[in-house]
């Protein structure tokens, strides 16, 4: 019957139950928890203890001797994947001690300690398998796992009775090996010779016990489960694995070579070999006063092997101890020097013996391990773990190990000691190094203490949580029940940290100089990745993500095995820290905080999540550009222009006072002192003639129409040209004077002009003149009163009817009036009047315009047209009519308008010339700024 | 509503310029009658157009008093004159000394004054322009106006020979006066034609469209 781990406990239950048996939790499942009904809401999910447990992570990778961060990672139990989550559960003591010799833990390769008690937990790491192979199902049996099934048939305890409630993986991995029917002859056949040697001797061995004053657990028959020796099946978890006695047949012992001894419980005896193995304090103590090559003295090989029942093997390493031992310096590719080893006999100390370090040097401490005290094969236990960096770097001992291969057995030239590996937290420091020998890798992962015995694994430590400093305390404890011939392993703290398990392809140069033809097979990845615990310890507690996943289960909150999985700065010593920053760091899954993880599919890399595209509009620089210039373009249309603001209004004020003082003074001062300096004209003007004549023409008192349309600014002048010409009028002919004006002004102007200029003859109002006033209607207005004058102009202003009145009498129309004598400053107002009163009056009465200097271009075509009979143009003409008459405004305004003129003119010439060489002047040195 | 009232004014201007122009051309009692009683009404229009713009200065100065805008004051001395002699002018008369006194005293300085500072400005203009706009018509203009200067009134020293009786009056009666002439043909034909606009009804000077 299939069983099913309890998500919550770990412990395996039947397959047809819905809840654990142990802890009612509910096993599988339900379909509603499974799937997503339509229209539920998904469900929500506080964040917030996920950020608890966040852990400030840097890009730093990890240092040697850094420890792992611990962090509680119970909030995030639930998303994580039930076979972590057994594992974990197991790991944190949540199963229950496991029954006596049923449940013995499996060897925690990361510490690589021995297994401890029954009772135990199997280790979460492996518990964690249990689920998958049961998921699973048929997962293939690993090959030196099924050649284990051999062993058990040849009598073999049943190692898998420490799997039984361990965990279903290695279960099923025993119970895979019992049904291949493996024979001993078969496997002996295979084996290596000194395996095979060992499974000879090994049967002498069975009952031996190990020396490590603890209780051995008594070996149970082997039964029809798995081939696995004795002395490996004897090997515990948690260090105990060497604690009992191994029985195991010695030709087993090559087909587990490649297992761990660490998930099986050994029980039985040891050989002799490996129980001969002392402490390696002590070995190097006797390795220093025996002679080489005296085995027999060294403790703890029973003098019945002294005498010739040396093994061939270990006799042939004899002669190479002398090589071996002066290979000082060199590590067994991990770099670990090599101390020199004590003068023995060659023939008498094996090399392994006597490359054996004492129990005191540790690698970490040495990263050196001597090598004259341990046989090279377990010498390069300790040195594995500590020098993968010098390995990585090319250390001279490849080359080492090159020469010595000559000399090596063919069965120990492949096994070269390889770097430890700390994943698993397993590890094995043999106390001195063997450049050339090749050691098992199940041995390789095991990992000893102080006294060169196999560290347990605590129990609350995860399988893959690797703290040699924690532990050595423990291990010190679990090591006394390891064999002699392990004792002397002392565990080898690495500096250079554990061995990933993602070892990308440049850190495959650690493993690439030690070769292992000889003994490359398959093994799981918890076996393959066993490390010193110390160097696991450390390359965990160093590693950090490079970044914080966002996902749920942080780097910082997986459990410290999976921390002791990731790479560590020893072991990626020689690549560049870029390099390493160019490894995808996986940030989701519990993988994450990982890197050199795989991708979920090949060849696409890290998942990331999909680029967010802004919706803004993408532009670049030059876009910006442009676009701000249009906008400018745009913004200028509607602003006004600024006017640069002339320099100099200071100066122009200056300017315009100064010509107005100079101004007026060319005209007030001969106005005031009379001046009469200024000749007149030599000759008259032409039209001075004609307009005399008119006047001679007319009879005595005649009616005469002036009309007075000038604007009051012009009194000076047209008062001046006016007065001379109507004075003569009174004074020859005592002519009637009617005055009408056709703009509001003129009336008023009327009376002035009568009263400035004409005081002099005592014209009265109503008797010599006489005031029509003010027709309006411009144009209109001056042909209505041109037609009939009487009905334009019919009462005075207090409504006294004027056509009765002296001046108007006999007056009825225009026609009536003997003169027409117009007096304006305005060329049209002058049209006016003689484009409307040429079509009724014609020549008769003849017309006489006064004008303004500045109407005389525009009215004299009228009178060179002989439209009008006479014209008198402004102050000039004026003047010369005084000539005829008598002196008047005229010749008061004469000297001041003549010296007001000439100084205008010098200025004006003056000023000119200095503004053109100025403006000249300005216009060429702004070229030149322009050109500049 | 609308384009009847415009239809109507049309036909009044139109038929009543009509009727003016027949009546220059056609000396007949009624149309000479009849244009002397349109211009008649022209005459009392243009009059009562005079006062509603007196009255409009004033309610426009008076709000700009009551709302006390920048220049105010100048509007409220502007009514106050305006009030003053209109009151002199109906009680007195405007043959009445105070009203000629107010004119005499006030309107004619004040005119004159303006003038004479034209004659400043002119003159500052007048040095100025060669620095503004060197160009041969800016060159030409002031020596035409300094021989036309120079030839209207002798000199102190004497008279420049053929200035003032040859050169300044081929430039005055001459050149400006064909100018003139040009200019007042074409004002006339200008008037004419403006006429004709009015009377064919294309333009409409009285505001409908």
């Amino acid at each position: 019957m299939a069983e099913i781990l309890c998500p919550q406990c770990g412990k395996p239950n039947p397959d047809d139950l819905e809840n654990c048996q142990f802890c009612e939790a509910r096993l599988q499942p339900s379909d509603d928890e499974l799937y997503i009904q339509p229209g539920e809401s998904p469900v929500r999910m506080n964040t917030a203890e996920f950020e608890k447990t966040q852990v400030h992570i840097d890009n730093e990778p990890i240092r040697p001797g850094q420890l792992p961060t611990k962090k509680n990672t119970s909030d995030l139990e639930q998303v994580l994947p039930s076979w972590l989550r057994a594992a974990r559960g197991m790991d944190d003591g949540e199963q229950p001690a496991v029954e006596q010799g049923t449940s013995s833990p499996v060897e925690n390769p990361s510490t690589g300690s021995a297994v401890e008690d029954s009772g135990e937990e199997f280790p979460d790491w492996l518990a964690g398998l249990d689920a998958e192979a049961a998921s699973a199902g048929g997962e293939e049996v690993p090959e030196w796992l099924a050649n284990l099934g051999g062993d058990v048939d040849a009598g073999q305890p049943a190692v898998d009775k420490t799997l039984q409630d361990s965990g279903s993986f290695a279960k099923t991995q025993v119970s895979k090996a019992r049904e291949i029917p493996v024979e001993p002859e078969k496997l002996e056949s295979d084996l290596p010779d000194w395996l095979s040697g060992l499974k000879s001797e090994g049967e002498s061995f069975t009952e031996t016990p190990l020396d490590d004053g603890r209780t051995p657990v008594e070996p149970e028959p082997l039964q029809e489960d798995g081939g696995m020796p004795d002395w490996l099946a004897g090997l515990k978890s948690d260090g105990e694995l060497f604690a009992d006695a191994v029985e195991t047949p010695l030709g087993d012992v090559g087909a587990l070579a490649e297992a761990a001894p660490s998930q099986f419980e050994v029980e039985g005896e040891l050989p002799d070999w490996l129980s001969g193995i002392k402490p390696e304090e002590q070995i190097l103590t006797d390795a220093a006063e025996t002679p080489l090559g005296d085995v027999e003295s060294l403790a703890g090989v029973a003098p019945s092997q002294a005498d010739g029942e040396i093994p061939d093997w270990l006799t042939r390493l004899k002669s190479e101890e002398q090589r071996f031992m002066d290979d000082a310096g060199t590590s067994l590719g991990v770099g670990v020097p090599v101390e020199p080893e004590p003068a023995l006999p060659a023939e008498e100390v094996p090399g392994w013996l006597a490359a054996m370090k004492p129990e005191g040097e540790l690698p970490s401490e040495t990263s050196e391990s001597t090598s004259g005290d341990i046989p090279d094969w377990l010498s390069g236990f300790q040195g594995a773990e500590g020098t993968l960096a010098e390995e990585a770097k090319g250390s001279q001992e490849p080359s080492s190990q090159v020469e010595d291969e000559d000399e090596v057995p063919d069965w120990l030239s492949g096994a070269q000691p390889e770097p430890v590996q700390d994943d698993l937290g397993t590890v094995l420091e043999p106390s001195s190094q063997t450049p050339s020998e090749q050691i098992p890798e199940w041995l390789t992962g095991l990992k000893t203490d102080d006294a060169g015995r196999v560290e347990s694994k605590p129990e609350d430590r995860p399988a893959f949580e690797h703290e040699p400093a924690e532990t050595s305390p423990a291990e010190a404890e679990s090591s006394q029940a390891l064999p002699d011939w392990l004792e002397g392993i002392v565990p080898v703290a690495s500096s250079s940290g554990s061995r990933p398990a993602l070892i990308e392809a440049e850190e495959s140069e650690l493993t690439s100089e030690q070769p292992e033809e000889d003994f490359a097979m398959e093994m799981p990845d918890w076996l393959s990745s066993l490390e010193p615990e110390k160097k696991a310890a450390k390359s965990a507690s160093a590693f950090v993500p490079d970044h914080a996943p966002a996902e749920s289960l942080e780097p910082g909150e997986l459990p410290s095995w999976v921390q002791a999985m990731r790479p560590v700065e020893s072991a990626v010593g020689d690549i560049k820290p870029q390099e390493v920053d160019e490894q995808v760091v996986e940030s989701q899954g519990p993988l994450a905080g990982l890197s050199g993880v795989l991708p979920v599919e090949p060849g696409l890399g890290p998942l990331r999540k999909p680029p967010a595209y802004s919706i803004k509009l993408q532009t670049n620089e030059s876009q910006q550009r442009h676009a701000a210039h249009l906008e400018q373009m745009v913004a200028s249309e509607s602003q006004a222009g600024k006017v640069a603001k002339s320099a100099g209004i200071f100066s122009t004020r200056i300017l315009r006072w100064v010509i107005a003082a100079i101004l007026l003074l060319a005209v007030v001062l001969p106005t005031i002192l009379g001046s009469q300096s200024v000749p007149a004209f030599l000759g008259y003007p032409s039209e001075m003639g004609p307009t005399i004549n008119q006047i001679d023409a007319l009879p005595i008192n005649p009616p005469v129409l002036l009309v007075f349309d000038y604007q009051p600014a012009f009194v000076g002048e047209m008062n001046a040209a006016a007065g001379p010409l109507i004075d003569y009028l009174i004074i020859t002919k005592g002519a009637r004077l009617s005055m009408v004006s056709t703009i509001p002004t003129g009336p008023a102007l009327a009376e002035w002009f009568m009263k400035s200029t004409q005081a002099v003859h005592g014209y009265q109002a109503g008797q010599q003149y006489i005031n029509l006033g003010y027709v309006s209607g411009g144009t209109a207005g001056v042909i209505n009163f041109i037609q009939d004058p009487v009905t334009a102009t019919p009462v005075l202003f207090n409504q006294q009817s004027v056509w009765d009145l002296p001046p108007l009498e006999g007056i009825q129309a225009l026609s009536d009036f003997s003169m027409l004598i117009i007096v304006t400053d305005s060329a049209d107002t002058g049209r006016v009047w003689v484009e409307q009163t040429a079509q009724y009056l014609g020549t008769n009465p003849p017309m006489v315009m006064i004008v303004s200097a500045q109407a005389e271009p525009m009215i004299r075509p009228y009178f060179d047209s002989d439209q009008i009979q006479g014209l008198v143009v402004g102050l000039a003409g004026g003047k010369s009519l005084e000539a005829i008459t008598r002196p008047g405004l005229g010749r008061a305004y004469w000297d001041a308008f003549s010296y007001g003129l000439l100084v205008a003119e010098i200025l004006i010439l003056v000023g000119g010339i200095w503004s053109a060489i100025s403006g000249i002047r300005s216009r060429k040195i702004k070229l030149e700024e322009g050109e500049a | 509503m609308k384009n009847f009232r415009g239809i109507v004014s049309a036909v009044i201007a139109i038929s009543t310029g009509i009727l003016v122009l027949v009546g220059y051309f056609i000396e007949i009692p009624i149309f000479i009658n009849l244009r002397g009683i349109l211009l008649g009404w022209a005459v009392i229009l243009a009059a009562a157009a005079l006062f509603v713009g007196i009255i409009n200065m004033l309610m426009v100065h008076s709000a700009k008093v009551r709302m006390k805008q920048q220049g105010s004051i100048y509007s409220l001395v502007l009514i106050i004159s305006l009030v003053i002699t209109l009151a002199l002018g109906l009680v007195l008369g405007t043959e009445h000394q105070i009203v000629n006194l107010i004119f005499t005293s006030i309107q004619l300085p004040v005119e004159a004054t303006l003038l004479g500072l034209l004659a400043i400005s002119l003159a500052y203009a007048s040095i100025r322009l060669l620095r503004r706009r060197m160009n041969l018509l800016s060159i030409i203009f002031i020596v035409t106006a300094l021989i036309v200067l120079l030839g209207t009134v002798p000199l102190p020293f004497g008279e420049i020979p053929s200035l003032g009786d040859t050169i300044r009056p081929f430039f005055s009666q001459v050149l400006a006066a064909g100018g003139a002439r040009g200019i007042l043909i074409g004002v006339a034909l200008g008037a004419l034609v403006t006429g004709l606009r009015v009377l064919f009804g294309a333009d409409r000077p009285y505001g409908s469209k």
